[in-house]
C-alpha cells in the first residue's frame, strides 16, 4: 500500500512538472511592445513616438537603397530620450519568414548602428532559434556601409534559413528608414 | 500524512494544468494604443504572397508547401542514357492543431508521372475470367516520407511519433532538394547507400527531440526514437523475355535486401533505438554524432543486429562552408544470416524442366541485393557564396532577396566491405557465398545560381570511379552499367514552396 502511494507520488510529481514546462513553452509572443521599449530604452528617461508618412520622394529613395518597394508607405519610430538627447531609435517591424510574419524590434544608435535587434513575436511552426541571443547579437554594431547579409557577416540557423532571411531583411530596411528619416540620407 | 500531501500536490497539478490551458491562448499583439493599426499588419514576403498557401489563425493552421527538383544529366558510360528527370515532388502539410501540437508530412512522388489499374471480372467461355492491368511509370515512386506528430513541453523537451526521419548524419535529417546547391545526392545518403536503406529515410516510432541553450554561444540539439527498425525484406520482381531460339522465359525473381521498416505490424519482435545530439559551440559551428542499433533480420531468421555510427560536421567562415558526414553501417553476423536463410528457403533457384515444359523455361529464384557486412564512406563538400554586384545589379538577379553564386566542390568515398556477389542454396546448404570488397569515389564540381534560399540552378561535372575492371551497376543505384568510370554533367533545378 504504501509502494502504491509512492508510486502516485512520482506520477503526480512527474505530470506536475510536465504542466509547469507547458506553461512556459506555449507562447510565442516573446515581448510584447511596452516590454519590448522599456528593454530597449531601461536609461532612458522618456520613450517618444513619432510616425512617418513617407512621402513619394522618400519612398523612391528607400527603393533606391533596398531594391524594392517599401510594403508600407508608413512607420514608426520610438526614440529614447534623456532630457533633449536622443540615447536611440528603435522600429517595431514584421517580415515574413516562411509563411507567416515575424515581429521583431530594431534599436539603433544615434550614429546609425544596431544596437539590438529582438524577436517580439515568432509565428512559424520551426526556426524559432533565431530569437536566440546568439543569432541576434550578429546584427549588433553594424551598419550600412557594412552591407548585412546572410552568410557573409550573419551567420545562418541550420533549418531556419528563411527565418534568418527575414530577420537580414528587416533589419537593412530598419537602417535605411532610419537613414532616410533621420540620418544624412533624408531627401 | 502521505495521503494530505498526494491531495494538495495534486490540486497543485490542477492549478498548473488550469494556468496552462490560460496561457495557451496567444495573447494578442497590440503595439500601443496610438500607433497606426497598419503596423501590425502582415507585410509582403519577396518571395510572394505565402498567406495563399495558409489556412487558419496563429492558434490553428494548416500550411501547405513542398520541394522539387528536376534535372537533365548526360553521361559517358554505355547504357547511361542522357535524360531529364523529375526527380521528385514532395507536397508537405504542417498542421498547428494545439497550440503546442502539430503534425507534419511529407507525401513524395519520385520520378512520378501516372498509374493506372484496370481490373475486369466476368464469367466467359464457360469459367470465371479476371482480367487485371497496372500501367504505369518506369522507376515511379509514391512514398509516406514522413508523417508525424509532435508535442512540445518546452523547446528542451518535444514528444514526437509516427514516420520520423532517422538521425544518423545531417543529410538525412535535411535532405529537401533546395537546401543543397548540387543536383545528386551523395554516395552515402543515395547512390550506394552507406545508409542502410536509401535517405530520406524514415521508421516509424515515438521519441523525443530538442533544443537546448548554453549560454549565450552554444547550442545543443537531440532527437532519440525508438522505432520499429530496417528489415532483411524481399521484394518480388516478374521477368518475361522471349528468346529465339531458346525457350521463352517466365522468371519470379525475390530479391532480398534492407528496407526501411514497416508501417503496419512488424516482422520481427524487437524495436531498434537511434539518436543524434549535435553541439554548436559557435553560431555556424556545428559537429553532430548518431547511432542506430537494433535487429534487422525477421523472426523467421536467427536474430543478428544492425549497428550505425555517424559523425558530422558544419563549419562557416563568412562566405565559405565546409560540411561533411561520414557513416559506417555494420550488419553483424551477415554469413550466419544468408545460412539461415537457405535453411529456411531451401534452395535459391528452381524451375520448371525441358521436357515438362518445351516452350517455356520458367523458374524462380532469390538473389541477394546490395548485402555487405560493412559499409562506411564519405563526403566534404566545400561552398562559396558569392555575390557579384553584377548579378545582383543586372536582370539575372534583379528583384531576388540575396542572389548569389555558389561555387561547390565535393568528394566522397564509400567502401563496401564484404559485399555478397553470389549465393546459391541447395537443398538447405549454402554451396556458394563470394564477397568482394569495394570502392567508389566522386568527385562533383559544380556552380549554382541561388535566386533566395528557396529556388536554386544546379550545374555540374561528376566524376565518378569503382575498382578497375568492375562495374559500377554492382555498386550503385544510379549508373546501370558495366563500365567502371563514368563523367557526368548535370543541370538541374531545385526548388521550395
Amino acid at each position: 500500500m504504501e509502494k502504491k502511494h509512492k508510486i502516485n507520488f512520482l506520477v503526480i510529481l512527474i505530470l506536475g512538472l510536465l504542466a509547469h514546462q507547458a506553461a512556459q513553452a506555449q507562447t510565442t509572443v516573446y515581448l510584447r511592445p511596452e516590454q519590448a521599449l522599456k528593454q530597449l530604452f531601461q536609461g532612458s528617461q522618456e520613450v517618444i513616438q513619432e510616425k512617418h508618412d513617407l512621402t513619394s520622394e522618400r519612398l523612391k529613395k528607400a527603393k533606391e537603397l533596398l531594391k524594392y518597394d517599401l510594403p508600407k508607405s508608413s512607420y514608426t519610430f520610438y526614440l529614447g530620450k534623456t532630457g533633449t538627447h536622443v540615447d536611440g531609435y528603435a522600429l517595431i517591424d514584421e517580415q515574413i519568414g516562411k509563411v507567416s510574419p515575424i515581429t521583431f524590434v530594431s534599436r539603433i544608435s544615434p550614429q546609425g548602428k544596431v544596437d539590438a535587434v529582438e524577436i517580439m513575436v515568432y509565428r512559424e511552426s520551426h526556426g524559432g532559434e533565431v530569437s536566440s541571443k546568439r543569432f541576434l547579437n550578429q546584427f549588433k554594431a553594424k551598419g550600412l556601409n557594412d552591407e548585412i547579409r546572410l552568410h557573409g557577416n550573419i551567420i545562418n540557423i541550420t533549418g531556419a534559413t528563411l527565418s534568418s532571411q527575414a530577420l537580414v531583411t528587416g533589419v537593412n530596411r530598419a537602417l535605411v528608414l532610419w537613414k532616410i528619416l533621420y540620418g544624412n540620407g533624408n531627401p | 500524512m502521505l495521503m494530505k500531501a498526494q491531495k494538495i500536490l495534486g490540486m497543485v497539478v490542477m492549478l498548473g494544468l488550469v494556468a496552462a490551458s490560460v496561457d495557451a491562448q496567444d495573447p494578442e499583439l497590440k503595439i500601443t494604443p496610438e500607433t497606426n493599426s497598419s503596423e501590425t499588419a502582415s507585410t509582403d514576403s519577396k518571395y510572394g504572397d505565402k498567406d495563399l498557401l495558409r489556412f487558419g489563425n496563429d492558434k490553428q493552421y494548416v500550411k501547405l508547401g513542398g520541394y522539387g527538383s528536376i534535372r537533365f544529366s548526360t553521361d559517358t558510360a554505355e547504357a547511361v542514357k542522357d535524360t531529364f528527370t523529375f526527380r521528385r515532388f514532395v507536397l508537405t502539410t504542417d498542421a498547428k492543431i494545439a497550440s503546442r501540437f502539430r503534425i507534419y508530412s511529407e507525401l513524395e512522388f519520385e520520378r512520378f508521372r501516372k498509374i493506372e489499374l484496370e481490373r475486369n471480372v466476368e464469367a466467359a467461355e464457360g469459367g470465371l475470367t479476371i482480367e487485371q492491368e497496372i500501367e504505369g511509370t518506369n522507376q515511379s515512386e509514391i512514398a509516406l516520407e514522413q508523417a508525424w506528430f509532435e508535442l512540445e513541453f518546452a523547446k528542451y523537451l518535444r514528444f514526437q511519433g509516427g514516420g520520423v526521419l532517422v538521425p544518423i548524419g545531417r543529410f538525412n535529417i535535411n535532405h529537401d532538394d533546395n537546401i543543397w546547391n548540387l543536383p545528386r545526392r551523395s554516395l552515402v545518403d543515395r547512390g550506394v547507400p552507406v545508409l542502410p536503406t536509401t535517405s530520406a529515410w524514415d521508421e516509424l516510432g515515438f521519441g523525443f527531440n530538442g533544443d537546448v541553450e548554453l549560454g549565450e554561444k552554444s547550442a545543443l540539439n537531440y532527437r532519440i526514437y525508438v522505432v520499429n527498425g530496417v528489415v532483411l525484406d524481399a521484394e518480388l520482381e516478374e521477368v518475361v523475355k522471349t528468346r529465339d531460339p531458346s525457350r521463352d522465359e517466365l522468371e519470379f525473381e525475390g530479391e532480398f535486401g534492407i528496407s526501411t521498416g514497416t508501417f503496419s505490424q512488424d516482422i520481427k519482435d524487437a524495436k531498434a533505438v537511434t539518436g543524434r545530439i549535435a553541439y554548436s559551440p559557435f553560431l555556424g559551428h556545428e559537429i553532430g554524432f548518431s547511432g542506430y542499433w537494433g535487429r534487422y533480420t525477421p523472426d523467421f531468421l536467427i536474430g543478428k543486429d544492425l549497428t550505425v555510427f555517424g559523425f558530422d560536421w558544419l563549419s562557416k567562415f563568412g562566405n565559405f562552408d565546409i560540411e561533411a558526414e561520414y557513416v559506417v553501417s555494420h550488419f553483424a553476423g551477415l554469413d550466419d544470416v544468408l545460412t539461415s536463410f537457405g535453411e529456411v528457403a531451401g534452395q535459391t533457384e528452381a524451375e520448371v524442366e525441358a521436357e515438362d515444359s518445351p516452350d517455356l523455361e520458367t523458374k524462380i529464384a532469390f538473389e541477394p541485393s546490395g548485402l555487405s557486412s560493412t559499409k562506411h564512406g564519405y563526403w566534404v563538400e566545400l561552398r562559396y557564396h558569392f555575390r557579384p554586384d553584377w548579378l545582383t545589379n543586372s536582370w539575372v538577379g534583379k528583384n531576388f532577396s540575396d542572389p548569389q553564386l555558389i561555387p561547390v566542390v565535393r568528394w566522397e568515398q564509400a567502401f563496401l566491405r564484404g559485399l555478397v556477389t553470389d549465393f546459391e542454396v541447395v537443398d538447405r546448404t549454402v554451396i556458394t557465398l563470394e564477397k568482394e570488397n569495394r570502392r567508389v569515389d566522386r568527385i562533383t564540381a559544380g556552380l549554382a545560381f541561388r535566386l533566395n534560399p528557396l529556388a536554386v540552378f544546379q550545374l555540374a561535372y561528376e566524376y565518378t570511379q569503382t575498382n578497375d575492371g568492375e562495374t559500377l551497376a554492382s555498386v550503385t543505384n544510379y549508373l546501370p552499367t558495366e563500365d567502371d568510370k563514368n563523367h557526368s554533367i548535370l543541370f538541374g533545378t531545385a526548388f521550395g514552396f
